[in-house]
């Protein structure tokens, strides 16, 4: 069976996923985890803060990511409808 | 007659709480992923919600109300078969959000026709076994897949409900009270896997760390 392309949604989720796994990561190790090219990783990575789901810190002059409370809620809800669909037989 | 109208405005009350459930996270689904396949089950599980309210508000008029035997039975009919009909397009509308689904992903042999031919010519209540042939494979190939708990107690409640719209089709042709009550316990214990779905999926606790 031909395993369809992620979803637009799935992609931000598997960013969000790589920033929960390790609290404060770098844009390199997220670009590794979520299988992204640069230049569409920073334009979700945008997309992400002006949802207020991940924050921007400068540590140690780096530039890391975390996830905002919002965005720890956005993935339990995400897990929850995720179970949901699977009962269905339903990919996201 | 009684007992009857007590034991399906019970049954449909609570039913309705559970097909309730399912349409508000069919809604939460849609709303957060925009996959058209929640789109047709928020409908058609509000439908049937809506349905097995109305059904609990009604009986229990009845059972308030002294009455008459005809009058009662006239109106049981009456409400039989616009609820029937409210299913079958419940049914419809399922059916429809699986063949649209497997049909995106390229999956054409599971696409089957919704409503067979044959079935035109029959009455919404075969219509709606039909249909729910159709979901219980849809749901039972997903099962098959995947091997997932939530998926079996899917296909073993929509399988419980064809068996209850098959056990009403004969309580029905054979007059059967007996039956009839069966086909609505049954129908209730279909919609028990899918509140067990609900409670699955609505449980609290993080998967993994903060």
């Amino acid at each position: 069976m031909a395993r369809r392309r992620r979803s637009r949604l799935r992609i931000l989720v598997d960013i969000l996923q790589s920033i929960e796994r390790e609290s404060g990561v770098r844009i390199t190790q997220i670009l590794y985890s979520a299988n992204l090219p640069y230049d569409r990783l920073v334009r979700y990575l945008n997309e992400l803060k002006e949802k207020g789901l991940i924050k921007e810190v400068r540590e140690e002059g780096a530039v890391k990511y975390f996830l905002t409370k919002k965005g720890f809620e956005f993935l339990s809800e995400f897990r929850r409808i995720e179970r949901f669909a699977e009962a269905f037989g339903i990919e996201l | 007659m009684r007992f009857i109208l007590t034991l399906t405005l019970g049954t449909n009350a609570i039913g309705a709480l559970i097909l309730f459930s399912i349409s508000y996270l069919s809604f939460k689904a849609l709303k957060m992923t925009k996959v058209r396949f929640f789109l047709f089950l928020f409908l058609g599980f509000s439908i049937l919600g809506v349905d097995s309210f109305l059904k609990a508000v009604i009986f229990s008029i009845l059972l308030a109300t002294p009455a008459p035997r005809v009058v009662m039975y006239v109106s049981t009919l009456t409400l039989s078969i616009l609820s029937t009909l409210a299913e079958v397009f419940a049914y419809i509308l399922i059916a429809l959000g699986y063949t649209d689904y497997f049909r995106s992903y390229g999956k054409l042999f599971l696409a089957a026709p919704i409503v067979p031919v044959l079935a035109v010519h029959l009455s919404g209540l075969i219509i709606a076994i039909f249909l729910l042939l159709y979901i219980v494979f849809q749901a039972f190939t997903a099962y098959v897949h995947s091997r997932k708990r939530n998926q079996l107690l899917v296909m073993v409640g929509f399988s419980t409900i064809l068996l209850s719209r098959i056990l009403r089709l004969i309580a029905i042709t054979a007059f059967s009270d007996s039956l009839f009550i069966a086909s609505n316990l049954v129908y209730f214990a279909g919609l028990l896997c899918f509140l067990i779905v609900v409670l699955m999926v609505t449980r609290s606790g993080k998967e993994t760390k903060v």
